[in-house]
């Protein structure tokens, strides 16, 4: 079977349910096109088409289960999923092929399952029984493999740290004469750098997260970037906090301790 | 010829949610009232079943029996009314009296085991029930497969 993107799956998904919304809610007057235009689509497309072969584990003779219905008796469908696909297919494929896509005709148009309905209730009650249980089955293979290959796609390229390396900046403690110590540190202009695009990717990493405290994590940052660009040391509680609030994104923690080990040689 | 015989109102839950019910697979879920009264151009998808649809097949059973209730009582009267003084030497018309119903009705939220969350897609929130959340849902405002 062909390799899918995730985005491929998605635009296949959106196709599919868009047919099948059509044949779904069709109407008498144009379920002949809406069934022959969801057949056509469904045997086209590989990935749908793989799923229908896969479940295709039963023959059906339609002719003699449409000769032999009793009247009003509803078609029987088999608690088995594998069959009832198959089933489903299979009696579509020959209301496409013999009745031109009027698939009424399988049950007689009229009679389904009540005496004393219209036609349109009896269509509705068919549609109901066979078809949207088809349509429930590809769209949930469809979501499956969308997630499958969501999370391959994930494994393949997990989240690049920009090469971000934490070295050992040289920091001067500032000092002034007379013994007093000022609070401005020198940092040199490779660790303000270096500093800054660790903090952005910490920023890009936390909105592709799903952190319930983004914008906590996005004040502390403006801040330690603040105190960076004025030379001043970023309080130890600030740093702390932005490791608390960080615990929970995995890809996240790496920079934040990278960020933290460049910042505590002050 | 269309005459507007009542209003419904549907009120949001505390976080400005309100609920809706898709007509082909009955799941319940809920959206925010803000799309739906400033941003919605007409049709919505289901989380749970994927169709899209137009928004006026996603109102809650509550809110269409309400609706029917009260265009059967508009349509008890206009007959009534029309059969008024109809009466002759063969034909005599009898009726009832019809039933009143309100016809300005307003709905409370009663879905309080939704879980509430944003999808990544439209970045909005939605509420489903845990099972749906489970089995995995489409984004009602755009149709994405996110679970």
């Amino acid at each position: 079977m062909n390799q899918y993107t995730s985005d491929e799956i998605q635009s296949i998904s959106a196709s599919f349910r868009n047919i099948a919304r059509r044949l779904s809610r069709t109407d008498y007057n144009q379920c002949d096109s809406n069934l022959i235009r969801f057949m056509n689509f469904i045997q086209s497309n590989a990935l749908i088409n793989d799923f229908i072969q896969q479940n295709h584990v039963k023959d059906y003779d339609v002719k003699a289960m449409i000769e032999n219905r009793g009247r009003a008796t509803p078609f029987d469908v088999s608690p088995i999923k594998e069959e009832e696909i198959s089933m489903a297919v299979q009696m579509l494929d020959y209301a496409a092929k013999v009745f031109d896509g009027d698939f009424t005709k399988l049950y007689g148009t009229y009679w389904y399952t009540n005496l004393k309905t219209t036609s349109t209730d009896e269509m509705r009650t068919f549609i109901e029984h066979i078809i949207d249980p088809l349509i429930d089955y590809i769209a949930d293979y469809l979501q499956a493999c969308y997630n499958k290959a969501e999370k391959d796609e994930k494994e393949k390229n997990p989240m690049k740290m920009k090469g971000i390396t934490a070295t050992n900046a040289t920091i001067v403690m500032g000092s002034t004469v007379n013994g007093n110590v000022s609070n401005q540190v020198s940092i040199n202009q490779n660790t303000k750098a270096e500093a800054s695009e660790i903090i952005n990717s910490i920023r890009d990493a936390i909105q592709e997260s799903n952190l319930p405290t983004k914008d906590d994590v996005y004040e502390l940052l403006d801040q330690i970037h603040d105190d960076i660009q004025s030379d001043r040391q970023p309080h130890k509680g600030v740093l702390t906090a932005l490791k608390t609030l960080c615990s929970g994104g995995a890809t996240v923690i790496p920079l934040v301790t990278a960020l933290i080990n460049l910042l505590s040689k002050f | 010829m269309s005459k507007t015989i009542g209003t419904m109102s549907i009120q949001s839950d505390e976080n400005g949610l309100i609920t809706l019910q898709c007509d082909r697979c009955k799941t319940r879920f809920k959206v925010e009232c803000s799309f739906m009264n400033d941003e919605c151009e007409g049709s919505i998808c289901c989380p749970s079943c994927g169709m899209t649809d137009s928004v006026n097949t996603f109102w809650p059973e509550e809110i269409i029996e309400g609706a029917k209730s009260a265009a059967i009582m508009e349509a008890e009267l206009l007959i009534q009314e029309a059969f008024k003084g109809l009466n002759s030497k063969y034909i005599k018309f009898k009726s009832t009296p019809v039933k009143r119903v309100d016809t300005k009705l307003s709905y409370k939220n009663k879905d309080y085991d939704m879980r509430e969350l944003t999808v990544n897609c439209c970045q909005k929130r939605i509420a489903l029930m845990p099972l749906d959340l489970t089995a995995g849902y489409y984004c009602p405002y755009c149709g994405r497969i996110e679970k």
